[in-house]
């Protein structure tokens, strides 16, 4: 790369992870983005802030609150190591519109993505599931189960989602961690047979 | 904004008495206070006075400016006082004790003598803005202490103004320390230090932004500077295939390992 020392094993004797991946996870607001990532993470979700700026000024209402200078971009994210030198990464998305921005950073190079729903607010879940259409990065549906029960018949949600019968959709309960573990693993498959299928034809 | 409150307070810090109390008794709208202050402060200036202001004014903008970052005499302004716990509320800003905090090191002098040479040089009517923005920081504190980074320091300044980093960082992307940079004396600058510090064990540069609590952008710039100056070092994934999609022996190994667990 000519910058620094990039990836060079021969001086680094200790032994940590090398290489990452990353899933992106979806949804309206109060969905259960923040929830799934802690159900599956090792660490305590982190977050990243961004100064408030003029940009912000009259966004987000301060007047109860004069000292707050940073505002959660609320892209909250977990960590799962994997294996000895793997890493995954869990990326909540971040719910504030003015933060799209970040969907990009998030979706660059990411395995896939869960656009989970809750099924009260089912419209909520529309500008995820265009915005990964549109960048044709590979994503399930997950159908967030608050009392654990399924209110609706997995079929008609894909049919008032209007996605393509190509789309895995499930129901998870997003505070359980094996719940949350399958979701991610159905991700994982549905991207591995997403590109086995546009590589093949 | 807060920053800007704080340092009125600083500069509204009567001589003898600490300036809480007086501030509370004569407060007057921060808009039309900054105003007169400005306005008074450029008559003075214009005039070339040099005096002690008269209004009390102990903590009166930095004449040079550029120089408190660099120089450690700019906190030895005569009639300064310091005001209790106002050290503390400036300097006690997110993620100041992960830059060392109130006994913290020096920023690298020869790192910011390009920047302040710059400024000097021109001395046109930016500088009272800058005057305003940046040093009353370094002029409020009290004179035995050496000028160190603050909590209100805005973000991008911690990166020169820079906001694309020099190398296209993903945020998932793994930096670990390296040998050098664990050889923390040798790390001068006080935002490296703290990068070379976190990454001991290996983290992604979100986790790096996450802890430090700064903007993304601001830390992708920093691991740029210090994975150029080969303290550290960043794995660069190498598992994509076309474009920016995984290769599907990666997700193999991500599917096999999210099994496992």
């Amino acid at each position: 790369m000519g910058f620094g020392e990039f990836d060079s094993d021969a001086n680094t004797p200790h032994t940590g992870p090398t290489s990452s991946a990353k899933i992106v996870v979806a949804g309206g607001f109060g969905s259960g983005k923040t929830t799934l990532v802690g159900a599956i993470s090792e660490i305590d979700p982190l977050t990243t802030e961004a100064m408030m700026t003029e940009a912000s000024v009259g966004h987000d209402d301060v007047t109860a609150t004069p000292n707050k200078t940073t505002t959660t971009v609320a892209m909250d994210f977990g960590r799962i190591s994997l294996d000895s030198d793997l890493v995954l990464y869990v990326f909540g998305t971040p719910g504030q519109h003015r933060f799209w921005f970040m969907w990009d950073d998030l979706a660059v190079g990411a395995i896939g993505a869960v656009v989970l729903v809750d099924t009260r607010r089912l419209a909520d879940a529309f500008p995820s599931i265009d915005f990964f259409e549109n960048r044709k990065l590979p994503y399930v549906v997950a159908i967030n189960c608050f009392d654990r029960l399924l209110h609706h018949q997995i079929e008609d949600v894909r049919h008032a989602l209007t996605i393509s019968p190509s789309v895995p959709i499930m129901a998870c309960d997003a505070r359980e961690r094996d719940s949350a573990k399958q979701v991610l693993i159905s991700v994982v498959q549905h991207a591995i047979a997403h590109d086995t299928a546009l590589r093949a034809g | 904004m807060d920053d800007g409150r704080l340092r009125g307070d600083g500069r509204l810090g009567d001589d003898s008495t600490g300036g809480w109390g007086e501030r509370d008794r004569g407060r007057e709208d921060w808009k039309s206070f900054r105003e007169r202050v400005d306005r008074e402060w450029r008559a003075r200036h214009a005039r070339g006075d040099t005096e002690e202001p008269v209004s009390g004014d102990a903590e009166e903008p930095v004449r040079e400016p550029p120089n408190s970052l660099t120089d450690s005499n700019a906190g030895q302004q005569p009639g300064i006082t310091a005001v209790p716990g106002y050290r503390d509320r400036l300097l006690g800003g997110p993620g100041s004790e992960l830059f060392g905090g109130a006994s913290g090191p020096l920023y690298d002098s020869a790192e910011f003598a390009a920047f302040s040479t710059a400024r000097d040089g021109s001395p046109g009517p930016s500088s009272d803005e800058l005057a305003a923005a940046l040093p009353a920081q370094a002029a409020s504190e009290p004179p035995v202490t050496e000028v160190e980074t603050s909590g209100l320091v805005r973000p991008y300044f911690r990166t020169r103004g820079r906001t694309k980093p020099t190398y296209d960082l993903a945020i998932e992307a793994l930096v670990s320390t390296s040998d050098q940079g664990r050889v923390l004396d040798r790390v001068r600058v006080p935002e490296h230090r703290s990068i070379c510090d976190l990454c001991l064990d290996t983290r992604s540069v979100a986790e790096v932004a996450a802890l430090l609590r700064l903007p993304l952008g601001v830390v992708r710039v920093l691991i740029g500077d210090v994975a150029g100056l080969g303290l550290v070092l960043v794995h660069t994934t190498s598992n994509t295939s076309s474009g920016d999609r995984p290769s599907i022996e990666f997700m193999e190994r991500v599917l096999s390992g999210l099994r496992r667990i």
